[in-house]
């Protein structure tokens, strides 16, 4: 069957960015570098360099797309389905992964690849074999392969085992000299136009990069590099806080091939330094800082500001105990104090940073929809092929089972049909579906606490910058949300729920603080918002993430605010199954109410302190290059 | 029966969206163009109108894979078969927000081969619209699934189909048309920058405007027929303007100093990438030749600005898709007093 190759832009027509055709042609010299990660923003050349690298590879490379729509079966191989037909045999019919074997695997949006796809393809750069164990057919083969990836760090993260398997890392930037930007328009200009014949101009220089590359090629077991520049290797290494020795070893095959490329026989210290931007960036470990550094004014601040506060409280508070079933011990507080000291005011979102994983538990229910948070059945063909089940109403055919349910039947079919041309005798009854998982969104449902007690010491800039970094996560797996907010006397539907998370945001930003905490209202709008999304769609599941200190002081009836909000809490958790989150944003002290672990504990909640939702685990990618 | 199509040049006002829309039509290399706004700005009907004013382009007989007469050899289905060259229309696909991967992509019928030994292949929406317009309304709630697929066959001009063993590919070029309303929530920044242009548009302020839309509505729910009889001069001098065009594009100038005007204007409003500048030159030259002139100048740089930045001067994940055109405009005119001076 024919396959359709696009023209590729010639590598050598690529005007600047250096740094990234350097790092791309270095793959080539030394394939065991183990690919690169393009990092940058739209539009800067990143996919026209990694795709013009087929114009660079010989004949006996292959170069091969991973697309982000392809299914395991592209990716890991499937039964040959015409040879299962014709003889009724099982055989292999090898996918991208045997097909880019000594090659280069090109995945554009890597950050974007299905989670099932990414886990796969780790198995298989770290093992060196593809070993297909499904449908029924066992087959093992090698797959070595340089991985080139493309990014859009706005998007979202790669995985850090993921990010570790690429050797080397080049931020990519635009060209900023006009004169070279103009040159860029027009050569695409020229290449959109005639193809052929623009390739054709660039055919000599790009004839000469391939001559360079060969000859790197078969010198660069032959670079020299001395016991002292592999100590300065180390240093460098140790000194950048880099876990392991792949570091290491990597800089020093980068710096080989660098010094192959430029035609010497001995490395330099120009080619360590060189390569230890390529290597390290992505490999750099944050330190382990305690969260909230960077905010170091503030924070110093804060504390100071609440000592006095909670003595002064302490103080306030010797009858609290006998005063507990009576009223809320905070709410005459709260009136004395916040409203006419601290009218309505505004605060601006605080700083974002990487969040906890929040999601589902699996269940039996199938959806439609995509996203990144939580794993579901699906119709859809997309996910991963679990088992297969008699036919239901999809067009998704399980080969495997099907010819298996089949195999019984032969001698007796072939003994009525006759013999026949198909080794195989297939008949409505044997046909099997395919029943598959994947990720979906979920529908995040916000509450959250705009009481004057949010505006107290600034509170509310962190809780924003928390809430925003939900958001943003939110973002990137493609949830639904929706957000209440609670204040004065009364709880508000700020944003129904909707996939504009941009709208969320906007909303956060303009929400004001002030007044007192009307929480048991803003269960009851909860509950009907949640009631009405699941009239909507009955799949969906819901997480309602709840950002209150707990302290309730305005209650819907006449009874006492913190109790009618737990009972609520209680009543909520009982009807609507959600998941449920609590973010308590009571700063710590000597006192602390821990009236929302209460809550937490009614709704049955995964429970956080508002430090807490910070995710440790997460590498940084350090944006700064290496010093010498 | 197909309904009556709203004439195209009949449409009042929006003239940036139609001019967006037209050149396209004259350059596909525009790859597209995004058209954002309320409900009821006419943003639909434009584009279904846009189907009689498109040119014709010659096929390899009724290929479902639209392949041109002289590239059959490389088609899967034509293959070695020479069949008679037909001329039609350039078409609009319509990828309804609801379709599933099977029918976007295409699929291979496993159950018909299983039980025949036969294979079928049933091409899918992208195969209709190589070499045509995909449209998709209401493209920002299209799953995310079928925007990878998208974005995969507009990054390698290449459809995949493949199933249990069966691969199957096929050439799909097509201009990406869009539209949707942003309060229904944004689109995917990846999905955004394919799109060459980007326009915005709000319903007319204008009461004489107005009131002339609702004169030509009542006046083609009445009677379609003559409505659109009576614009046929109309619509042929704008078919025969595009065709003209398409004529002169290869041969209009755009002299160095433009070429460094579009890049300045785009580093100074910082925007992510060379696409910016790319498509600011593309639609600076169709729109000199739509203009029937030699040379783009200035002018045209402001028409490209705006039909090719609102949707790329930068912001963050949470920021509105750049409306403020304003301050593009203060830039354009800043940049050109320094000049002068």
């Amino acid at each position: 069957m024919p396959v359709f190759r696009e023209e590729v832009f010639p590598f050598c027509a690529i005007v600047g960015q250096e740094a990234m055709k350097e790092a791309l042609l270095l793959n080539i010299v030394d394939p065991s570098i183990g690919g690169v990660l393009l990092r940058g923003k739209k539009g800067s050349a990143k996919s026209t360099a990694s795709r013009a690298l087929q114009s660079i590879l010989g004949s006996g490379t292959p170069f091969c797309t991973l697309p982000l729509s392809a299914t395991e079966d592209m990716v890991v191989g499937s039964i040959d389905f015409e040879e299962a037909l014709r003889s009724g045999a099982k055989k292999f019919f090898p996918g991208i992964l045997a097909k880019v074997h000594t090659g280069i695997l090109y995945i554009d949006e890597v950050n974007l690849l299905n989670n099932h796809l990414a886990e796969l393809l780790l198995d298989v750069c770290a093992s060196g074999v593809n070993r297909v164990e499904r449908e029924g057919v066992s087959y093992i083969h090698a797959s070595r392969f340089c991985l080139i990836g493309t990014m859009n760090p706005e998007e979202g993260e790669v995985s850090p085992q993921l990010l570790d398997r690429f050797g080397l890392s080049v931020a990519v930037d635009n060209e900023q000299d006009v004169l070279n930007r103009v040159e860029i328009i027009k050569r695409r200009e020229e290449f959109d136009r005639d193809r052929k014949r623009f390739i054709l101009r660039f055919q000599d220089e790009e004839g000469k990069i391939r001559e360079a590359v060969v000859k790197a090629r078969a010198q660069v077991k032959d670079v020299f590099i001395t016991e002292q520049q592999k100590q300065l290797i180390a240093e460098i290494v140790t000194k950048n806080n880099c876990a392991g020795h792949r570091a290491d070893i990597l800089i020093g095959k980068t710096a080989r091939a660098i010094a192959a490329l430029g035609g010497r026989l001995k490395v330099d210290i120009a080619d360590i330094q060189k390569a230890g931007r390529y290597v390290l960036p992505h490999r750099l470990r944050e330190q382990n800082e305690p969260p909230g550094k960077q905010n170091n004014p503030q924070r110093n601040d804060a504390p100071k500001e609440d000592t006095p506060k909670n003595n002064h409280n302490h103080g306030d508070n010797q009858p609290q105990g006998a005063d507990k079933d009576n009223k809320p011990s905070p709410a005459p507080k709260m009136k004395k104090l916040p409203s006419p000291a601290r009218p309505e005011m505004t605060f601006e979102v605080g700083e974002t940073f990487s969040v906890k994983r929040i999601n589902c538990a699996k269940d039996r229910i199938f959806r439609k929809g995509s996203g990144r948070r939580s794993r579901t059945k699906t119709k859809q063909k997309l996910g991963r092929y679990v088992r297969s089940v008699i036919k239901k109403e999809t067009s998704d055919i399980a080969l495997d089972a099907t010819i298996r349910a089949a195999a019984v039947q032969q001698k007796q079919r072939r003994g009525t049909a006759g013999v026949g041309s198909l080794g195989m005798i297939i008949r409505e009854e044997d046909i099997r579906s395919k029943q598959r998982e994947k990720k979906t969104g979920n529908f995040i449902l916000f509450v959250v606490d705009a009481s004057g007690s949010m505006g107290a010491y600034r509170r509310m800039v962190e809780t924003k910058g928390a809430i925003m970094s939900l958001l943003l996560d939110a973002y990137q797996k493609r949830d639904k949300v929706g957000m209440i907010a609670f204040r004065k006397d009364k709880a508000e539907c700020l944003l129904a729920p909707t996939s504009s998370v941009d709208l969320a945001a906007r909303k956060l930003k303009e929400l004001p603080v002030g007044g007192k905490t009307p929480l048991a209202s803003a269960f009851a709008l909860a509950y009907e918002t949640l009631r009405a999304a699941f009239f909507k769609d009955k799949t969906i599941r819901p997480i309602v993430v709840i950002i209150t200190d707990g302290k309730a002081n305005v209650s819907c009836s006449s009874g006492d605010p913190v109790q009618e909000a737990l009972g609520y809490s209680l009543r909520i958790a009982d009807e609507i199954a959600a998941k449920y989150v609590v973010i308590d944003t009571e700063p710590p002290g000597v006192v602390t109410l821990g009236l929302a672990r209460q809550i937490a504990v009614c709704l049955n909640a995964e429970y956080y302190r508002l430090p807490d939702i910070r995710s440790e685990e997460l590498f940084k990618i350090s944006r700064e290059i290496v010093n010498q | 029966m197909e309904k009556t199509a709203y004439p195209f040049s009949a449409i009042v006002g929006q003239e940036l969206m139609k001019l967006g829309l037209i050149l396209n039509v004259v350059n596909p290399f525009l790859s597209g163009i995004l058209i954002r706004g309320e409900k009821g700005t006419a943003k639909s009907t434009a584009v279904r109108a846009l189907a009689d004013i498109l040119p014709e382009i010659e096929t390899s007989g009724d290929c479902p894979f639209q392949c041109a007469p002289e590239a059959f050899q490389e088609c899967p289905y034509c293959g070695n078969a020479v069949r008679p060259v037909k001329r039609r229309k350039v078409r609009v696909v319509e990828l309804p927000v609801s379709a599933t991967e099977d029918r976007v992509v295409g699929t291979i019928d496993i159950e018909h081969a299983l039980k025949s030994g036969e294979k079928r292949i049933e091409p899918g929406l992208l195969a209709s619209a190589h070499r045509g317009i995909l449209y998709i309304d209401e493209v920002n709630l299209l799953d995310d699934h079928i925007v990878d697929v998208l974005l995969d066959s507009a990054a390698m001009g290449i459809n995949t189909i493949e199933r249990e063993g069966i691969s199957f590919s096929h050439p799909a070029r097509f201009v990406l048309v869009g539209t949707m309303n942003p309060e229904e929530g944004e689109i995917r920044p990846q999905l955004l920058d394919r799109f060459g242009l980007c326009v915005n548009i709000q319903g007319l302020d204008d009461i004489n405007e107005r009131i002339e839309i609702i004169k030509r509505r009542e006046a083609f729910e009445s009677n379609p027929e003559s409505f659109k009889k009576a614009w046929i001069p109309h619509q042929e001098s704008l078919v025969k303007k595009i065709a003209a065009a398409k004529e002169v594009y290869h041969d209009v100038v755009i002299p160095e100093g433009i070429l460094r005007k579009i890049v300045t204007l785009v580093v100074d409003l910082d925007i992510d990438g060379h696409r910016g500048e790319i498509m600011m030159m593309k639609t600076a030259k169709t729109v000199a030749a739509f203009e029937q002139k030699k040379e783009a100048d200035e002018e045209d740089i402001g028409i490209a600005a705006e039909l090719c930045l609102a949707h790329r001067v930068r912001r963050r994940p949470f920021e509105e898709v750049g409306l403020d055109m304003n301050a593009v405009r203060q830039r354009i005119r800043k940049n050109m007093e320094a000049e002068n001076v």
